[in-house]
């Protein structure tokens, strides 16, 4: 392969950092950027769906909508904040909620940078000022409606949360599948909102990354001012749910408003930085065009429409693997479910080539790059060096794991599968269509 | 990645904002906890934001204009801080130049690009460039194409090689473009069981109509789909892919000295001549308004989707348009997603928006709203589009969306795909290369009187199309009774249907 050897010279994607904690607990994280007059903050909590109680699912990402209505010195509601913040130039501005963390990330003009911060600070140290029954009300129908649109009225929709919902069986925290029930949502409560904030929203547990067009000697006596009086809060309790192997396979068929049938495979996985493998076995089953499944079973079999594997990097409890395949019109999903399964024991079986291995290697090397020409918004560098720092304690893990994930074998690979990717293991979904709907059109 | 708090995926989601005022006074009712186990000490540098440090200065970047010997214009921004290099090649030629009863004409060509070339099969294409860790992307727009791939510096060769066969020598083997034919019929099938895009698509068909191109999906209808042919194929590409109706944009870490003699090797030997003229499309006939129904038996949400045709880019009212959108829908803190999510708690989030092009693209504002909220929501949009047609902006609400435009413009450039992608645009629209270099001036020229009148001539509410997309037998009677217009029945491919429920006459 000549390719091989052009690449070998490349240098890796890297971020520079440094990082330091407040005395009150507050881990910062500074790295510098000057491709453009931009900032990146990103905060955050080692907070997410993980840590609701029995009952209460979808709470954490509730109190994350509560977390841009406004605190004691910007006060008013989602309007306010985001007007102060668009009017300032941000952009790739949101928050996000996961299985184990949640999110609030903002690129500012670096102009704004002091104004980013005592943005952030006012709502870690003085959300609960203004929080009050209707913005939690309003917010509760907000996230009822964003479950009704990205879940119940999406394709598909309800079998991935059914999928979660039998890997991670209640109670586990997982089963939540983030979002949450209705019925959940419908119970939270005001006394939820202070008991969640002050156990989980502290400084100790929680972690800022600036990013981009900064000198740190300006910034640190900012952060300091704006961080540092926010008290240290309780540590929260370690994580005790545990995530019980499976051991017999589950089969359930599902009915939805659509007209292709999809096969959803699901399984338990690795837990974050585990593997180096974990992340490259995906991509060699379906990471690009070259890869197996697109490859036989959309390009040569034509048996598929689409096809997906994916493995969650950032879920402490085992991440969740996910392989689908949308069915090709005259197949049956039965069909699907064996070629999915031929093609998972195959890599059981042997481990792939090192041209695959190789060419898994280049891409996901290439996809960090351009994810690295972001300072902040999804998977920017504020997000890998929060990840690292979670999931590690360390923000330089991040150039750690690429070179262990570029040092990777074949054998490495085919483990990984055996260790995850057995039938036993295994939740297999199928989609069937709701009922023999007139094809739609056939128009002109 | 679940659970994000964005407005609407649709879009470039909460990007680009504006206005409301910071509160001046602080009335915290009910505060929650007073009994703070201990609670943060307040200091007076917290009582109000801070202010901006010294002003940033951004220049936006200014590509170096260049060309080929046959006359293809390549545009060269160098960047070296990290060894990628973005390469785009953009037409002037999209779904505009699909025939009649061929929607989807320029999307399949797109398409099919990578998928054989006379030397490589889709196999090889496939391997050969995620060998190099390269990234290739062809798809065509309203009234442009762009193929475009992101290389290693050091790949950058080899990579331009694959790139130039595929963009220069597609073969469209008949196995090929029936196999790439079936999955486009497969991503039809699914675009159709999906709400949110059988509301954009068939409130295209309502306003542009069934003769004008732009009254289907880019991608074409299962009708169009199966009736375009392989010969159809290769006379668009024979048509439109010539060094006359095309440019190059290139972004990141090369120079001329090092890229001219490669393109020149690869796109040289292309043939100049110019494309046909694109036709003059008919729009839909003026008629009394309807509101157009498409049923999805027991959606927990509706789908709502209004417009009218709007602005070109070149209009001369462009940059008040801009401005007066941004406060009526585009951004996070816009009076409809104020009005129909923190308000009312009806929608995740609503939008509205402009899609410029040569020639005026849709207007749209839309959102997913609670089914048994259909109808106020319904009557929500209309009042705030009358209330931004009939009314006044306030100095605020102008002030902030101004700075938020001219605020955001340095992110635009982040990377070298959004900066290749930028000028790619540019040029496609017909816009000048400097476009960037005036655009702060354009924007803050921007008067109250002038937003006034962009919402007064560019806004009507009274004829806008109206697309729901919902349970029809349940929301049809409260929609009627809003006497928006006639109720009419369509499928999820915007093909009238003899009514069905009895709520629609």
């Amino acid at each position: 392969m000549f390719a091989a050897i052009l690449i070998a010279a490349a240098a890796l994607p890297q971020i520079p950092f440094e990082k330091y904690e407040l005395p009150n607990g507050l881990t910062v994280i500074l790295s510098e950027d000057h491709r453009a007059p931009l900032v990146a903050v990103d905060v955050w909590y080692h907070v997410g769906a993980v840590n609701e109680r029995k009952g209460r699912s979808g709470f954490a990402h509730l109190f994350e909508h509560l977390m841009f209505q406004g605190s004691k010195h910007l006060n008013g509601d989602e309007r306010t904040v985001f007007a102060l913040l668009e009017r300032n130039g941000a952009t790739n501005l949101n928050g996000t909620t996961e299985w184990d963390r949640t999110n609030y990330f903002e690129t500012m003009p670096s102009d704004r940078l002091e104004l980013t911060l005592w943005l952030e600070s006012d709502r870690m140290g003085f959300l609960l000022d203004t929080v009050d029954q209707k913005k939690l009300d309003t917010q509760r129908e907000v996230v009822r409606n964003e479950r009704r649109q990205t879940l119940e009225n999406t394709p598909y929709g309800r079998a991935e949360e059914r999928l979660v919902q039998l890997l991670y069986p209640d109670p586990h925290p997982y089963f939540g599948y983030v979002i949450g029930s209705h019925e959940d949502l419908e119970k939270a409560s005001l006394d939820d909102v202070r008991n969640f904030f002050h156990t989980y929203y502290s400084p100790n547990n929680a972690a800022v990354a600036i990013v981009g067009d900064f000198r740190p000697a300006d910034v640190k006596p900012l952060v300091e001012k704006y961080f540092g009086p926010i008290p240290r809060g309780p540590e929260p309790a370690p994580v005790t749910a545990k995530t019980e192997p499976h051991t017999r396979e589950i089969r359930e068929t599902m009915r939805d408003q659509v007209q292709l049938a999809k096969v959803l495979i699901g399984y338990v996985g690795a837990g974050p930085l585990e593997h180096p493998a974990a992340a490259l076995l995906m991509r060699i089953l379906a990471g690009g065009k070259s890869s197996r499944l697109h490859h036989d079973l959309v390009y040569e079999k034509k048996i598929a429409q689409d096809v997906s594997a994916t493995w969650d990097p950032a879920m402490q409890l085992g991440g969740l693997i996910e392989i689908t395949a949308t069915v090709q019109a005259g197949h049956a999903s039965e069909e699907i479910v064996a070629a999915l399964a031929d093609e998972v024991k195959r890599l059981r079986d042997a481990p792939p080539s090192p041209e695959e291995l190789a060419r898994a290697k280049r891409n996901l090397e290439s996809g960090l790059f351009a994810q690295l020409e972001s300072v902040g918004g999804f998977g920017g560098k504020g997000d890998q060096l929060n990840y690292y720092e979670m999931f590690a304690k360390d923000p330089g893990m991040f150039a750690k794991n690429l070179e262990a994930t570029l040092a990777v074998t074949p054998a490495q690979v085919q483990k990984v599968a055996q260790q995850y990717l057995n039938d036993e293991q295994r939740v297999v979904i199928t989609v069937l269509p709701e009922q023999k709907q007139a094809s739609a059109g056939g128009g002109r | 990645m679940k659970a994000l708090l964005c407005t609407v995926s649709l879009l470039v989601a909460c990007a680009a904002g504006s206005p409301k005022a910071l509160p001046q006074s602080a009335q915290a009712q009910a505060p929650a906890a007073s009994a703070q186990p201990q609670g943060t000490p307040d200091s007076s540098f917290r009582a109000r934001p801070p202010p901006p440090g010294t002003a940033v200065e951004f220049h936006a970047p200014i590509p170096t204009q260049l060309a080929l010997k046959n006359g293809l214009p390549v545009f060269l921004i160098e960047r070296h801080d990290i060894p990628l290099v973005s390469v785009a090649l953009a037409l002037r030629s999209g779904a505009d130049t699909d025939p009649p009863g061929k929607a989807g004409l320029s999307s399949f060509t797109l398409d099919l690009l990578d998928e054989g070339t006379a030397s490589r099969d889709a196999a090889a294409i496939a391997r050969e460039f995620e060998d190099l860790g390269a990234r290739y992307s062809g798809a065509s727009e309203a009234d442009s194409s762009r193929v475009s791939v992101t290389a290693l510096s050091d790949t950058l060769e080899p990579v331009l090689e694959i790139f130039a066969d595929v963009v220069l020598h597609p073969q469209f083997r008949a196995a090929d473009v029936e196999r790439v034919r079936v999955e486009r019929l497969g991503e039809i099938a699914q675009a159709l069981d999906d709400p949110q895009s059988v509301g954009g698509h068939v409130l295209s068909r309502v306003i542009f109509g069934e003769k004008h191109p732009w009254g289907y999906p880019r991608e074409g209808t299962v009708g169009s789909v199966k009736a375009i042919s392989r010969k159809d194929i290769v006379a668009w590409h024979k048509a439109w892919f010539r060094p006359a109706n095309a440019a190059l944009f290139v972004v990141g870490d090369t120079d001329a000295a090092v890229l001219m003699p490669v393109l020149e090797r690869r796109f040289g030997g292309w043939k100049d001549g110019r494309p046909p003229k694109s036709a003059r499309h008919q729009h839909a006939k003026k008629a009394a308004r309807v509101v157009t129904l498409v049923d999805k038996p027991g959606a927990p949400q509706s789908q709502i989707w209004i417009g009218e045709v709007g602005v070109s880019s070149s209009a001369p009212d462009i940059f008040p348009v801009r401005v007066m959108n941004n406060i009526l829908g585009l951004s996070f803190n816009s009076r409809l997603n104020g009005n129909l999510r923190t308000e009312h708690a009806y929608s995740y989030g609503v939008f509205s928006f402009y899609y410029a092009h040569r020639e005026a693209g849709p207007f749209v504002a839309a959102g997913g709203v609670i089914t048994e909220k259909t109808a106020e929501s319904l009557a929500e949009f209309m009042k705030e589009l009358s209330k931004m047609k009939s009314g006044e902006v306030s100095d605020e609400e102008l002030a902030e969306a101004k700075e938020s435009l001219v605020r955001t413009i340095p992110a635009l450039f982040a990377s070298n795909d959004q900066t290749a992608g930028a000028y790619a645009r540019v040029w496609s629209e017909g816009l000048p290369v400097d476009y960037y270099v005036t655009y702060e001036d354009r924007v803050q020229a921007v008067t109250k009187e002038a937003v006034a009148k962009a919402a007064r001539e560019r806004l009507h509410p009274e004829d806008m199309a109206i697309v729901v997309v919902g349970p029809s037998a349940q929301i049809a009677p409260r929609i009627e009774a809003l006497q928006l217009g006639r109720i009419e029945l369509r499928d999820a491919e915007g093909e009238a249907r003899k009514a069905v429920s009895a709520a629609a006459q």
